[in-house]
């Protein structure tokens, strides 16, 4: 756990300032090896067009005027226009599913960053009778898959009038974080240094100021790894709000589009529109914050 | 640690980190009470009774979810394509996540421009992934359709998404696409402990590239190997985003999965109990493997192999 | 990330806060002024955003009838309606009214799980005049469920001008439909303009094929469960479509083409023969340049008959917080005023008599609706559409069976054998 942690940082140094190149890469390159070496370049940049192509495919075809997308709606930025996103925007309610998505993800994001810091230090630093047996709770949620008891949890929520609320959805989006966030957080408070809160506590710190003024301070990569992580997997999340938001008074962008995907094909502009929406803040964050979003996602790799 | 840490703690230093601890995980005990293990029980129950999802008394019906399920020849076709899909949407991704890591690996220009461009389409959420991709293979004019007559294989193109013997590949190859980049993150990220002395020495003692790879580098990074696995494979029990948005489980029922199957029963067809049973399925079969492929991850690393 | 200087006290306080403060606002969404009452309206998503306009002003004139009462208009496109409309419906914050099939797969699926509200009384309070034989099918259980839908039928749409130039008379009989399909063929034109990828096409191509094969009859006799599924004549009808997909009269990957993408084949000439139902008549009529016919698929020894069937119609929700509010609405849809002003705006067929003097309408919808009004008063012959009168169970194995026999993943013998299972079990 930590040591991919540690891992995930390292991962994102610019290849220049990284030391640990094997062999090939240190020595003084012959021609052959030179040679080699751009064909490998041309290799990766196949790859990587294969791999942003469908990206760009998105791009291409909301920027099309309405005209183009009707003749040639897959052609790579054959003409130029607002018109799909205006019309998403307006018409198609993508301003609204917007909004939604905002009040779904920034909530649940944030609960589960602190109910996780809360119990990942509890579980890693405070030991008192029945807290494995606790934590042992929380992480089957790791194992279980949310297909378990996703249609339960429907007549549950119904039952306790939750279901189609925005409560009820972000509570939901948080139940299925935490489990993991507090793994995450739990290993990065293991880590710490006992003679830290020995100090506090000769220094005549209580419990609780130990926690909130010498331990906190000192996970903030962590919990901001895990915000970066969580946010970007409950802004993509599409069966919790399928399920439990099925009223359409609370659509976020991801079953706002499923919906629209279902209409016509002459819509296919909007779509796109739509489409290019909701990737945008994901791919922003992507790029502004990857080493925070490759650290979560690689942690999160040992959640099977 | 827990043992070492009571014997020379104080007494009422215990007594205030129980009281904190208690009240640090109460609102996380209560979330988990009861949006994960409430439901979770009562999956069990509704599988042993005949749920429609009004009645709140719904008879008992013992095992007949059971027999039912294990006499449905749509169940075995669902389950028989979850285990196509662990098999290659694990193998698949493994093998070009590790090349494209081996590729990377002494890239030194533009390398994070590389591992960008990978890693992207695993961020993005599945609905825009479906959605572009059905483009992609749209018979009249998708690219993939557009390419292979451009090529002169005009013969191969199909309707990919609407034929039945190529629709359940043409998702997976879309799931592919975004999982490979996180593959290869993580083998690059392992590959960052392997140690270069060895691979130094045997360089210098004529070992070529194929043994260096079989004999220093797979066996340093295979927990991490073992851990990729273990994510591809549980996600292949779990399987349902991107089968529901790009064929929902169509046409006639070709790219139905356990987790299809599971929804359209309880939610399109009404038989709350019996999804819930198909769903109840999946987990019980995904839970052993994850555990399984975990511990022997864990002895791996713990005999210092790596990662 | 930063948490600094947080306390407990706070972090409880904001996540208390932000439960109320959340919990809060759902409900006030609802019934925020207490004079008017509101009711939503979900259907199907029209064609255009022209007849979302003018639904929008026909809801304009109920308001104005009834100023306490607010309507709020939604679409949702069929395909999505159809996975999310009964967590829609279950959930309790689904619409109040909204527009579906009649008959048992749709309407009397949603009553047997309990989600529609009872109309029984309803209908005898306002006298309703359905139809008889409408009436029987959003009956279940001995209750009025719902509106049944529009009236609609079944049949084959074809480009005059093709017809004319290849020198192709209308198709008296099956035989002849075939020929007509080889010589278009020939010609380099796709003969049928097929699409089942969303897959309810395919209970239609079945239901023309048989209802023509064999009668109301025939059709009554398969749906009360007299005669089974795998019969020779159902085989035979779905061998049709089986013989025409060998051949290569349809489109080319009919199972990956939406119905839109297939009705802009036959809309571009690129397709001579369009089969579906009548509602598509006004919009064929507004979006091609040559002549259409509509005619009945043909049976092997004549000219067939239509099939019939019943469109969407409004039903309640069982969770409707505002009941009489619902009602009064179906009360405005079911005048006789509105019923003109849909065959007139919407060119569709209400299914209560409305007196059509002098309505203006074109010459393809005109024959529309003397076929309607012959289902109407029982005078004229006609087949079933399936998907209406079937359980949700078979439906499904109904669209799956077609999709499986246009990709030669099954047989007819063994579609039809799928046909019968699932008639047994539903």
């Amino acid at each position: 756990m930590t040591n991919t942690t540690a891992a995930g940082d390292q991962l994102i140094e610019t290849a220049e300032a990284a030391g640990n190149r094997p062999p090939a890469a240190r020595n003084r390159m012959s021609p052959r090896r030179r040679t080699a070496l751009s064909g490998k370049h041309l290799l990766l940049i196949v790859i990587s067009a294969i791999s942003l192509f469908p990206v760009l495919l998105i791009f291409s075809t909301a920027l099309k005027t309405q005209a183009d997308v009707r003749t040639n709606p897959f052609g790579l930025f054959s003409s130029f226009s607002f018109e799909n996103l205006v019309n998403a925007w307006t018409v198609g309610g993508f301003s609204d599913y917007l909004l939604n998505s905002v009040i779904l993800t920034v909530p649940s994001t944030l609960l589960v960053v602190v109910l996780s810091t809360m119990a990942g230090y509890t579980f890693a630093r405070l030991p008192f009778r029945g807290r494995t047996f606790a934590f042992y709770l929380v992480v089957l949620g790791l194992l279980v898959p949310f297909f378990a008891y996703m249609i339960p949890l429907f007549f549950q929520l119904r039952g306790i009038g939750l279901l189609d609320t925005l409560p009820g959805a972000i509570l939901v989006l948080t139940s299925t974080g935490v489990s993991f966030g507090t793994f995450f957080m739990r290993a990065f408070f293991s880590d710490l240094p006992t003679e830290l809160e020995q100090a506090a506590r000769v220094d005549g710190c209580s419990e609780w100021q130990i926690f909130v003024k010498i331990m906190l301070p000192l996970v903030r990569s962590g919990a901001g790894a895990l915000a970066v992580f969580t946010f970007i997997q409950n802004w993509n999340n599409f069966l919790v709000p399928l399920l439990y938001l099925p009223g359409g008074g609370y659509r976020p962008l991801t079953t706002g589009l499923y919906q629209f995907m279902g209409g016509r094909s002459i819509d296919i502009g909007p779509l796109a529109a739509g489409s290019l929406i909701t990737i945008i803040p994901v791919v922003i964050i992507f790029i502004l914050m990857q080493r925070q979003v490759a650290e979560g996602f690689i942690s999160g790799a040992v959640k099977g | 640690m827990g043992a070492a840490l009571q014997s020379t703690t104080p007494r009422v230093t215990r007594r205030a980190q129980t009281r904190l601890g208690i009240a640090l995980i109460a609102p996380l005990m209560l979330l988990v009470a009861v949006f994960f293990l409430f439901p979770l029980g009562n999956a069990i129950y509704y599988s042993f009774v005949d749920f429609d999802g009004l009645n709140p008394t719904p008879p008992f019906v013992g095992l007949d979810n059971y027999t039912r399920m294990f006499a449905d020849a749509e169940m075995w076709h669902a389950l028989g394509n979850n285990v196509i899909w662990i098999v290659l949407g694990t193998a698949i991704p493994l093998v070009i996540g590790l090349v494209q890591a081996l590729l990377l690996w002494n890239v030194r220009h533009a390398g994070i421009y590389y591992r960008l461009a990978f890693f992207l389409p695993y961020v993005l959420p599945q609905v825009a992934i479906g959605i572009v991709w059905g483009w992609i293979y749209n018979p009249v004019n998708g690219w993939v359709n557009k390419t292979l007559e451009a090529l002169g294989l005009g013969g191969l193109a199909t309707g990919w998404l609407g034929n039945p013997d190529t629709a359940f590949y043409a998702v997976m190859a879309t799931a592919i696409w975004s999982i490979t980049g996180f593959v290869l993150i993580i083998f690059l990220s392992a590959l960052r402990n392997v140690d270069l002395e060895q691979m130094d020495a045997s360089r210098l003692d004529g070992v070529n590239a194929g043994q260096q790879l079989r004999y220093i580098i797979l066996p340093q990074i295979m927990p991490v190997f073992l851990m990729v696995t273990t994510v591809t494979l549980v996600g292949g029990f779990q399987v349902f985003d991107i089968i529901f948005i790009m064929t929902g489980g169509g046409p006639a029922n070709a790219t139905n999965v356990m987790g299809t199957y599971a929804y359209t029963s309880a939610f399109q067809l009404s038989q709350i109990s019996y999804g819930t049973t198909l769903a109840l399925l999946i987990t019980a079969l995904s839970i052993p493997c994850a555990v399984a492929l975990n511990r022997l991850q864990r002895r791996l690393s713990l005999q210092g192999t790596g990662a | 990330m930063k948490i600094p200087g947080m306390t407990l006290p706070a972090s409880a306080a904001a996540l208390a806060l932000m439960i109320s403060g959340c919990t809060g606002t759902a409900p006030t969404s609802e019934g925020d002024d207490g004079g008017t009452e509101q009711i939503r309206y979900l259907i199907e998503q029209p064609e255009d955003a022209e007849t979302i306009e003018l639904i929008e002003g026909d809801l304009a004139t109920f308001e104005e009838q009834n100023p306490d009462i607010d309507v709020e208009l939604e679409v949702m496109p069929l395909d999505s309606m159809r996975t999310v409309l009964q967590t829609q419906l279950r959930s309790g914050e689904g619409p109040d009214v909204f527009g579906w099939g009649s008959g048992p797969g749709y309407a009397g699926a949603l009553a047997e799980a309990g989600l529609l509200y009872d109309l029984t009384a309803a209908y005898e309070e306002y006298d309703w005049p359905v139809y008889d034989f409408a009436k029987e099918r959003v009956t279940s259980d001995g209750k009025l469920i719902g509106i049944p839908g529009d009236i609609e039928t079944i049949g084959i749409f074809y480009n005059q001008n093709i017809f004319d130039e290849l020198g192709i008379d209308q198709p008296e009989n099956l035989s002849d439909l075939e020929a007509a399909a080889g010589r278009i063929d020939e010609a380099g034109i796709t003969p049928f303009a097929i699409s089942d990828k969303e897959g309810w096409q395919g209970g239609h191509l079945l239901s023309m094929a048989l209802s023509s094969r064999i009668g109301p009859d025939g059709m009554d006799s398969l749906l009360a469960g007299e005669t089974p599924w795998t019969s020779p004549d159902v085989v035979a009808a779905l061998n049709t479509w089986d013989q025409f997909s060998s051949a290569g009269y349809l489109t080319e990957f009919p199972t990956a083409l939406s119905y839109d993408d297939g009705n802009s084949l036959f809309y571009s000439g690129e397709a001579a023969i369009l089969p579906t139902g009548s509602w598509l008549a006004p919009e064929i009529q507004n979006g091609v340049d040559f002549e259409v016919g509509y005619v009945p698929f043909p049976a092997e020894d004549g000219q067939g008959i239509f099939s019939g069937g019943l469109g969407s119609g409004p039903l309640v929700s069982a969770n409707t917080a505002n009941p009489e509010a619902a009602i009064k609405f179906l009360d405005y849809l079911m005048t006789p005023e509105h019923g003109r002003w849909t065959i007139e705006n919407q060119s569709t067929i209400p299914p209560f008599p409305v007196d059509t003097e002098g309505v203006d309408t074109s010459p393809l919808f005109a024959q529309v609706v003397t076929d309607a009004a012959q289902i109407a008063d029982g005078t004229g012959e006609f087949g079933y559409n399936i998907d209406v009168l079937t359980t949700d169970v078979f439906n499904d194995a109904m669209i799956n069976g077609i999709q499986a026999l246009l990709t030669d993943q099954k047989t007819a013998e063994e579609v039809a054998q799928d046909l019968e299972t699932a008639f047994q079990a539903g």
